[in-house]
């Protein structure tokens, strides 16, 4: 109908009531009184005709109160009023107050914090133009197993045939992450680097803040000295100096200019979880420079150093892009040497695959989370449904005296609101506390987490959860408690009347609280008994008391010998430093991130390319270094250079594998060269401590050479003060190369379980939230059982029962709400466990001892919290209770 | 009193539209002209006629003005707005069609089945 007159016609009628009123008087007035001049004109005395008009016009108030409804004029004094009084109301039971509005802040602020994480990492728009048309562009090949797709760029002349081919893209680029000794004023650091084509600023659409990024023209042979640099980088190493740009560098040795800078915050793609190369620049990016191809490079089809990253064209959605691309892909297919022949082209949006692997376990804390509201909104309904039982008399009355159901319910959830309010509250508080708590944990690998705040989004989350708490736990007890039967209750002049299906209701909450708390601690049983499964995983390697830092070589060292002439050097000083046992060098550490992968010939056996096996340079001391037993032969020494005959020691599963029953050393494998077996070492969990390590081997880092590597050294000594000693040792030695990610053996084994320990953290916050609730519920409930059992428990003392009797009486009850609520949660963790077991580390989803162990504690304390109630059943005096009655 | 009718639920604002079609009226026209057009043999309670006036004003569907009688007494008069004209349509032809319904529904005989 006419809204618009409605709302004015309500506006006025709120607005100038005192007008309203006097109309309305003065209309009524007159009507009563036209009424009574008729009935004289037919002949009725005067005194006689008013007093019959006033009789048939009907109850005057009652007629007034209708004609103010009928205009909606009393909504907001009566809203005020319902307000006031529900205040009043919780003022006067202020345990019921605090309990619940504790209840909800918990629940709440448990529920707001766990969304402005997902809020944060998924939701919130990347730091791009429109990154919702920003995409992956990988091309594996089929029949290469066991590589994961984030590792397959596209091949160089792919590349380019992508970028003049297709037409679903804006634009199209390449980047690399690598890393670089940047020397400034013959000051190096290590800086995370990456090379990109010239359209790969124009793609990502963000702008530097100073000078101008890479551009084609800067992507050619000859044009490529120049760098862009982070603002980071620009604050640390320049002091913020505006005049930066034209600055000559080194940047592993060769000049380059500064040509921009970079706004705060972009640092892609270094420490985006799919590039993750820790060993080589760290977390973030801290130069851009051209990737610069030669035409040669550039017509390669078996060789691409980097990832393509490219911007849709608006419209232009993922499918069609995809099979256009695809067709580019089978068109230039054969022209791939054999063994990268059946290659495919697969497009990723940007935004999921960046934050990929935290999505299923964001995702899994929001479903627990939403399981503690629940528990919240069960313990707020059950306690309103107490406090409603003890109310009958009260709504009995008011009712009685006029009040509709509807203005009952109206005035139970104005004080429900009021609650959930102050719940509300102090949830968003305790939330954006519990958020820098968690930025603070910051487990790796969640990428953005630390860009998680409060925003609007979030408030507006914890708004609705309000609302949606009110309308659930607020409204149907109040709905169920305005269905009192007046005469039921004003008769029996007590408080219960209602017992049936509102005690029945407030049961079947309570056990559903203690199922789905059992469902949360079931769940986080498991977790923890995964992480100290991690905790005790034999790792293969010692972490305690290991130093470790990367060290990377630029162009001037480009043979083998060189590469290990300038470690040998640094071994040799490091391992005179007093407090050094011995010092080593490998190519990745062990939980260090990065990955060497390879395929291998082994005597006696046909080339098998589906069969990878982890690869590492190490040097004479390693294994003493790392703690990892040689169980055969000999470990590498000095005299395993590149003039002496090529050896390899392989990992006991290796050994096992291919040599059953025999010994390994002697035999041959070909693998750069045709090297002997000279020793077997045990298995190493070098890249995830989760899973079971590959078959691994060893080859002679002075032998093979290598660009990067990472000394190790077993010391007792501070990190820091080992760190400034090879800072000074490699100046001393080069002073372009630069000593960079300086970390202890229990920091990688840290890093390597953050993101466990975080979980299991969590959920099982969660879990201990969701127990406290429930017994905070179960306590409530059987405290109301007690003092609704008064008078019963009165009289069976009065008729001789024991103390003792009448604790198992309501002892009884108790636990059978909690055996019903156990056994229920006992079936659903069950069925959901499974959910989780992508998360299990060693334990299966229905691991018997933590069920059982679960269901115990749970026992426990449930009897605990009916105890107190039950207690003070015994303490019931017959004589007080029968007289109240 | 015995051939006086009650009022159904719902037809009382139906017949205030139908009075103030005729002409604008002040609440005590209104109930003297339902009176007349129903030749007295509607029972209305004088009272109820207040909060029915006040919803529909509420509504849009009448608007209302202070004038004077023809005592010469203050008094509000009410009009119907295009709204109620409307609705007052809309509302006739459901009632009508219902009153046709229920007429023939009620003089089936057996004979008819």
């Amino acid at each position: 109908m006419n809204l618009f007159a409605r709302l004015s016609s309500w506006w006025r009628a709120t607005r100038q009531p005192a007008l309203t009123e006097s109309d309305m008087d003065t209309e009524i007035r007159a009507h009563i009184a036209a009424h009574a001049e008729s009935l004289i004109a037919s002949g009725v005395l005067s005194a006689e005709a008013h007093r019959r008009a006033e009789l048939e016009f009907g109850p005057l108030t009652q007629t007034m109160e209708a004609c103010r409804d009928a205009r909606a004029a009393n909504l907001v004094p009566s809203l005020l009023q319902d307000l006031a009084f529900g205040l009043r109301m919780l003022r006067k039971s202020p345990g019921f107050a605090a309990l619940s509005i504790v209840t909800l802040a918990l629940g709440i602020g448990a529920t707001t914090a766990v969304f402005s994480l997902v809020n944060g990492v998924l939701l919130r728009a990347l730091p791009y133009r429109d990154p919702g048309r920003l995409v992956y562009l990988f091309e594996p090949v089929t029949h290469i197993t066991g590589v994961p797709l984030e590792a397959w760029g596209p091949f160089n002349a792919d590349f380019y045939d992508y970028q003049t081919k297709s037409r679903s893209f804006a634009s199209l680029a390449i980047f690399t992450a690598d890393g670089g000794n940047l020397s400034i004023d013959g000051h190096a650091v290590h800086v995370g680097r990456s090379r990109v084509t010239g359209d790969f600023f124009q793609t990502l659409g963000v702008a530097p803040e100073l000078g101008r990024a890479v551009n084609p023209a800067d992507d050619q042979p000859g044009f490529e000295h120049v760098a862009v640099i982070s603002h980071a980088l620009w604050q640390s190493q320049f002091g913020a100096d505006p005049h930066v740009l034209g600055k000559e560098v080194l940047l592993n040795a060769e000049p380059c200019r500064v040509i921009g800078v970079m706004p705060a915050g972009f640092a892609f793609p270094h420490g985006t979880e799919s590039f993750e190369t820790a060993e080589a620049g760290g977390r973030s990016t801290q130069v851009w420079m051209p990737l610069a191809l030669s035409p040669k490079q550039k017509a390669q089809r078996d060789d691409g150093p980097g990832y393509a990253i490219g911007r849709l064209k608006p419209g232009v959605i993922l499918a069609r892009a995809q099979s256009e691309i695809s067709a580019i892909t089978n068109a230039f297919d054969k022209l791939h040497p054999p063994f990268f022949q059946g290659a495919k082209s697969v497009i990723r949006p940007f935004d999921v695959e960046i934050t990929g692997g935290s999505r299923r376990a964001l995702l899994i804390f929001m479903a627990a989370v939403f399981l503690v509201l629940l528990i919240a909104c069960g313990n707020i309904a059950s306690l309103v449904l107490a406090r409603m039982h003890g109310r009958n008399r009260e709504f009995s009355l008011r009712t009685a005296l006029g009040a509709s159901r509807v203005r009952l319910i109206r005035q139970l959830s104005t004080e429900s609101l009021c609650l959930a309010g102050g719940g509300g509250v102090l949830g968003v508080l305790a939330a954006s506390t519990t958020i820098r708590l968690l930025v603070h944990f910051h487990p790796t690998n969640i990428p953005r987490l630390d860009e998680t705040s409060v925003d609007w989004r979030v408030l507006l989350f914890a708004l609705g959860a309000c609302i949606g708490t009110v309308l659930l736990c607020g409204l149907f007890p109040s709905w169920s408690a305005s269905r009192v039967d007046i005469n039921e209750v004003l008769k029996r002049a007590g408080s219960r009347a209602v017992r049936g299906a509102a005690a029945g209701l407030h049961r079947g909450l309570m056990i559903g609280q203690i199922a789905l708390t059992f469902v949360l601690l079931a769940g986080s049983g498991l977790l923890i008994r995964s992480f100290l499964n991690l905790q005790a995983v034999d790792k293969g390697f010692r972490s305690s008391s290991t130093v470790s830092m990367s060290i990377g070589l630029d162009g001037r060292y480009d043979n083998p010998e060189r590469q290990a002439g300038f470690f040998r050097e640094v071994l040799l000083r490091t391992s005179g430093l007093p407090g050094v046992d011995v010092a080593a060098a490998v190519s990745h550490l062990p939980l260090g991130g990065g990955q060497s992968l390879s395929t291998v010939e082994v005597e006696g056996y046909p080339y098998n390319d589906k069969t990878f096996f982890e690869q590492r340079e190490v040097t004479p001391g390693y294994f003493t270094a790392e703690g990892i037993p040689v169980l055969e032969g000999r470990s590498f020494t000095d005299a395993d250079t590149v003039n002496s005959p090529p050896t390899i020691v392989i990992s006991r599963s290796f050994a096992r594998k291919y040599f059953p029953g025999q010994s390994a050393l002697g035999r041959k494998v070909h693998t750069t060269g045709n090297r002997t077996i000279v020793g077997v070492v045990g298995d190493v969990r070098q890249f995830s401590l989760e899973v079971t390590p590959p078959m691994q081997f060893y080859l002679p880092l002075y032998q093979t050479g290598e660009w990067a590597a990472n000394v190790v050294a077993r010391t007792n000594l501070p990190p820091d003060r080992l760190a400034s000693e090879m800072r000074t040792l490699v100046r001393n030695l080069d002073s372009a190369v630069a000593v960079a990610d300086v970390r202890t053996g229990n920091d990688l084994v840290a890093a390597a379980t953050a993101e466990r320990r975080f979980e299991t953290y969590l959920l099982t916050a969660f879990a201990g939230i969701a127990l406290f609730l429930s017994l905070v519920g179960l306590y409530a409930l059987m405290t109301y059982s007690v003092e609704q059992r008064t008078a019963e428990i009165g009289v069976r003392m009065a008729l001789g029962a024991q103390p003792r009797s009448v604790l198992h009486l309501i002892l009884r009850q108790g636990s059978a709400l909690a055996f019903a609520g156990i056994a229920l949660g006992f079936a659903c963790a069950w069925l959901a466990a499974r959910s989780i077991a992508s998360l299990l580390f060693e334990v299966k989803p229905t691991d018997a001892p933590t069920f059982a162990a679960v269901a115990l504690l749970f026992c426990v304390v449930a009897l605990a919290a009916c105890y107190f109630p039950a207690h003070s059943a015994t303490r019931v005096d017959p004589m007080i209770s029968l007289r109240s009655e | 009193m015995a051939d006086r009718l009650d009022l159904l639920q719902g037809t009382l604002d139906l017949l205030i539209l139908k009075a103030l079609s005729l002409s604008p009226l002040h609440g005590y026209g209104v109930l003297l002209r339902i009176q007349q057009i129903s030749s007295d043999r509607l029972e209305i309670q004088q009272g109820s006629l207040y909060p029915a006036l006040y919803r529909l004003e509420h509504q849009g569907v009448i608007a209302s003005e202070w004038g004077e009688s023809d005592n010469k007494r203050k008094a509000k008069y009410y009009r119907l707005t295009a709204a109620g004209r409307r609705q007052l349509r809309t509302e006739a032809e459901k009632w009508s069609q219902m009153a046709g319904l229920m007429a023939s529904i009620l003089s089936t005989t057996p004979e008819q089945i």
